[in-house]
């Protein structure tokens, strides 16, 4: 076996371009909103202090039930956003 | 010997894995071949690879079990296992493939270097990798027990030596073929399950196990009061598979159903504390995280993560449907194992129980092969992340860096044999916990370590080599101090209440350290050239 050969991250030809690191990371951090709220007020309304909101029941099935599903949602959301992000860029 | 079929249908399954890797080393030439298979993985395989890699013994067999012991808050520990990857998609994967090479370590070295962040991101590397390993021990060894009617300890020992064994034998390349084979072999078996589930108790109406959730009272809620039930007589003189859950709501009808939200959450800051962990420990799984570095570039890093994420989506829907059916259908089976004390392998058994239910040892063994495929391949990803740290960056890196390529392997697999132990005994101790617990807790240490270490490495040109040193030891300090207090039951230190789960205190415990740290020293290592990089697609 041979040495494992290894990138340089910092290999020449590559520019710091702070900008566009800003607006990645302002794209990501929106996304992440995004799922992070959705992810949160699921999960908190899914407890005990919670539950009577958790346990309001639509077309016969809890809150928690419905927010817990669309986590699954907005997370594929999410997933394709980013992805076409990166196609855009 | 019990169940000979399901025990025959499991032995192939070994055999084939066991063949896989001897394949996989065949292609394996040079050392990177050994770490990340040369880099050359295409997303869609290493979208399986991560699926299988990733859905170990919590996600088949814990979560599904404890749904079905608990009701629907069990389902969290699914979702979070669910929303991580939505954290590693958007804020890691790409920057981590662009940067990075073949571990945590060298993402960290790259660009801060010294040997002191190697050897500390290798000693939290094998912390992690280790106590992820208990899990998928426990699990086994409960599998084994099932199967093969043997004693406890015995079946541990058995599973410890047979996960030991898979990484002495090949690297990441038949690894990687392997992980993928035991994602789709666990996404068809509980697709099996629901579907069998479905057409022979439920009239072939899914929605019929979320109606029939709703009249039930989930088995920890019923093992205390059973004395107290009245069940009619029935013509076989058994409980059919409803009957008693009926009789149970006739007598009691103001105790919750299994979709009552708020029933097995203990309260709001223990959820925070687990969904928080679970969300952010993802980003610092090791295991997980080499993966990335299996593929050419951040584009396909990114690629395999959606295919991955698409799996879990509805891997983990189906969950809950399984979860629910085997509540009903073990209904009985459950409660009588909770009267009598044997909660870890009620939850853990619940879904092999349900296949021997459903279709007999045939099915039970196409779960069981699943489930070891499950613990296989994770336990083969952990332990393979651990060696390729240990290797790579503390007897290559600094202890003998002039070493031979044998020599380096060597030191990996004893490496390997020394931490399999440690687990093994670890697996003793905690048999009674339910395995997706006890992967949680080790999302919480990954959560308060790693993760918030590599985010702000990849983004956050301020950062400072001190900064990232301060992170990972209060980080790696107050998630272990937190564990340890909950398995031993100490209920508060220093006045600060032990939650389930270590992450709201480890989280923001290192990232303060971090910043603070950050903001008062200078060395920020080559931030513009490592950025640049990162970020170079």
């Amino acid at each position: 076996m041979s040495n494992p050969s290894t990138k340089d991250p910092g290999a020449p030809g590559l520019e710091y371009d702070e900008a566009k690191i800003k607006r990645k990371l302002g794209a990501a951090i929106g996304l992440l909103l995004i799922f992070c709220v959705t992810y949160f007020v699921a999960a908190t309304i899914a407890t005990r202090e919670f539950k009577a909101v958790g346990g309001i029941e639509i077309l016969g099935m809890p809150l928690a039930l419905y927010t817990g599903m669309l986590v699954f949602v907005v997370g594929l959301v999410v997933t394709r956003m980013c992805l076409n992000q990166d196609k855009d860029n | 010997m019990e169940n000979p079929i399901a025990f025959a249908i499991l032995v192939v399954s070994l055999v084939a894995v066991v063949y896989i890797s001897w394949w996989g080393k065949k292609h394996t030439s040079t050392t990177t071949d050994f770490y990340v298979a040369g880099g050359k993985i295409s997303p869609r395989l290493n979208g399986w690879a991560m699926f299988g890699d990733y859905c170990s013994a919590a996600s088949f067999l814990g979560v599904a079990g404890a749904i079905a012991l608990a009701g629907i808050d069990s389902w969290w520990v699914a979702i979070g296992f669910f929303g991580a990857w939505i954290f590693v998609l958007v804020a890691l994967a790409g920057p981590l493939k662009s940067s990075g090479k073949f571990t945590v370590a060298d993402v960290l070295v790259g660009r801060f270097g010294g040997r002191s962040l190697k050897f500390l991101a290798m000693f939290t590397t094998v912390v992690i990798g280790t106590l992820y390993l208990v899990p998928q021990i426990v699990g086994a060894g409960h599998l084994f027990q099932l199967l093969l009617g043997w004693d406890y300890m015995i079946t541990v020992v058995v599973s410890a030596v047979i996960m030991g064994l898979m990484v002495i034998l090949g690297g990441m390349m038949g690894t990687t073929y392997n992980q993928a084979v035991q994602g789709v072999i666990l996404l068809a078996a509980m697709l099996l399950l629901f579907i069998l589930a479905v057409l022979i108790y439920f009239g072939g109406n899914p929605f019929a196990i979320i109606a029939q959730a709703m009249t039930t009272v989930p088995p920890t809620q019923a093992a205390p009061i059973m004395a107290q039930v009245v069940v009619p007589p029935t013509p076989e003189g058994a409980y059919g598979p409803f009957v008693l859950a009926e009789a149970v709501r006739a007598g009691f009808a103001n105790l919750p159903n299994a979709l009552t939200p708020g029933v097995a959450t203990p309260d709001v800051w223990n959820q925070l504390s687990l969904v928080l962990g679970l969300l952010l420990g993802v980003a610092g799984l090791p295991h997980i995280l080499i993966r990335f570095y299996t593929v050419k570039d951040a584009k396909d890093a990114k690629k395999g993560a959606e295919i991955t994420i698409i799996g879990l989506a509805v891997f983990y829907i189906a969950v809950l449907f399984v979860g629910f059916a085997t509540m009903m259908i073990l209904y009985p089976a459950l409660v009588e194992m909770l009267q009598a004390g044997q909660r870890g392998r009620a939850t853990n058994m619940a879904i092999p129980l349900l296949g021997m239910e459903l279709g007999g040892e045939v099915v039970l063994g196409i779960i069981a092969a699943g489930a070891m495929a499950a613990m296989l391949s994770t336990s083969v990803g952990l332990l393979i992340s651990m060696t390729t740290s240990l290797s790579h960056d503390v007897y290559a890196g600094v202890l003998r860096p002039n070493s031979t390529d044998r020599e380096r392997l060597v030191f990996a697999k004893v490496g390997a044999v020394v931490l399999t132990v440690i687990a093994l005994l670890a697996s003793v101790w905690l048999k009674d916990q339910n395995v997706a617990i006890l992967v949680a807790m080790c999302f919480g240490i990954a959560a308060s370590t790693f993760a918030p270490v590599l985010i702000l490495s990849v983004w956050w040109k301020g950062l400072t080599k001190e900064g990232v040193i301060a992170g990972l030891v209060v980080g790696l300090i107050v998630s272990l101090t937190f564990t340890f207090a909950r398995f031993s039951a100490v209920p508060e230190i220093a006045g600060i209440r032990v939650l389930g789960n270590p992450a709201l205190y480890g989280v923001p415990a290192a990232l303060i350290s971090i910043i603070v740290v950050s903001l008062l020293t200078k060395t920020t290592g080559n931030a513009r050239e490592f950025l640049a990089a990162a970020h170079r697609n």
